[in-house]
């Protein structure tokens, strides 16, 4: 009896012992599962309607990065998703949504589609924010003309792509830094309605930080 | 200049309920004045703390959202200096450097509040 009840015990400790090897096993497999089922997904081209007319084709997996996109293609509840590439293009009502800016956008997530998602309440969410620029998005966000810039920055944010509105800030943080407050009001085209009284008030508040180091 | 166009605030509501936001807000495209309130914030929350007492005088919109999304400042020796030069932080217990409020501080750290409180900063230097 005693042997019997001993040799359950150990055969008790080894099955209580398996199960976390058996859910990291089934945590892995269903993540490759997960990864797997993403990337067929983003064989699927669904199209994307911009604010102008054009028509642009883009993964689901990539489009689904846009919030709003996401929220409209659950509204569907369309169970067979090869049928969403057949609908009529989504249609993105917000005019920041130029042709310009959706194409540059379409480029921006078919680029980043399997990038891990943005979780604000995540630990690393500080070491993300003061992450640099990688060299393809400071490539991809260098844009010449301004407005096309603010319009992508604009669109993004109407379409909730948190990743792209974070390239646009860092970028727009970036080329600010260190700059005196006329040569930013002249860069960003920022109309100053302060009172030259105000203004220089302010000024002499921040004073300080304008000393010789 | 193009940026001169009407302006008016999003959202705005009279005591009475009256629409006022209904005014045509146009701005031009390259002009950072057409982002409204959130996402100009959400633009200012990546400028490091420096930067932001510099650019507080740039616009009235500027100056309202500039501080609110601190969520982890920096304060490096070179800053702390400056603050220390003009003596910012003063000699009583409870300093202030508008607009963030110095609990306490020393020579290798401070604390500081946030105004909303959302958030509360300890900075070693």
């Amino acid at each position: 009896m005693n042997g019997e009840y001993s040799l359950d015990t150990t055969e008790g400790m080894a099955a209580s012992g398996d199960p976390p090897t058996n859910n990291a096993v089934d945590d892995y497999d269903a993540e490759e599962a997960l990864e797997r089922q993403r990337e067929e997904e983003n064989k699927i081209k669904i199209k994307l309607k911009s604010f102008e007319g054009g028509v642009y084709e883009c993964g689901l997996t990539a489009a689904k990065m846009s919030v709003m996109v996401a929220n409209m293609l659950d509204a569907l509840q369309e169970t067979d998703l090869t049928k969403i590439a057949t609908r009529e293009p989504i249609p993105l009502q917000n005019d920041a949504v130029t042709n310009k800016a959706l194409e540059k956008i379409v480029e921006w997530v078919d680029h980043h589609w399997d990038d891990p998602p943005i979780d604000p309440d995540f630990d690393d969410e500080k070491e993300r924010r003061n992450e640099e620029l990688s060299h393809w998005d400071k490539q991809f966000i260098d844009i010449a003309d301004q407005g096309e810039l603010f319009d992508i920055i604009a669109a993004a944010n109407f379409m909730d792509i948190k990743g792209l509105v974070e390239v646009g800030a860092k970028h727009i943080c970036n080329k600010i830094k260190g700059k005196s407050c006329t040569e930013v009001r002249e860069m960003l085209k920022i109309h100053n309605d302060f009172t030259p009284e105000e203004e220089a008030a302010i000024h002499k508040e921040n004073e300080w930080i304008y000393a010789k180091d | 200049m193009a940026h001169k166009k009407t302006k008016t605030e999003r959202n705005v509501t009279t005591d009475e309920g009256k629409v006022s936001g209904q005014q045509p807000q146009m701005y031009a495209k390259n002009s950072l004045d057409r982002f409204g309130d959130d996402l100009c914030q959400h633009l200012l929350s990546y400028l490091p703390l420096e930067d932001r007492f510099r650019h507080e005088c740039l616009s009235k919109q500027w100056q309202r959202l500039i501080y609110e999304t601190i969520d982890g400042i920096t304060i490096n020796r070179k800053l702390m200096k400056k603050m220390k030069t003009k003596n910012i932080f003063g000699e009583k217990s409870v300093p202030t450097l508008r607009p963030l409020t110095v609990e306490k501080w020393d020579q290798m750290r401070v604390k500081c509040l946030q105004p909303s409180m959302r958030c509360e900063t300890i900075v070693d230097i």
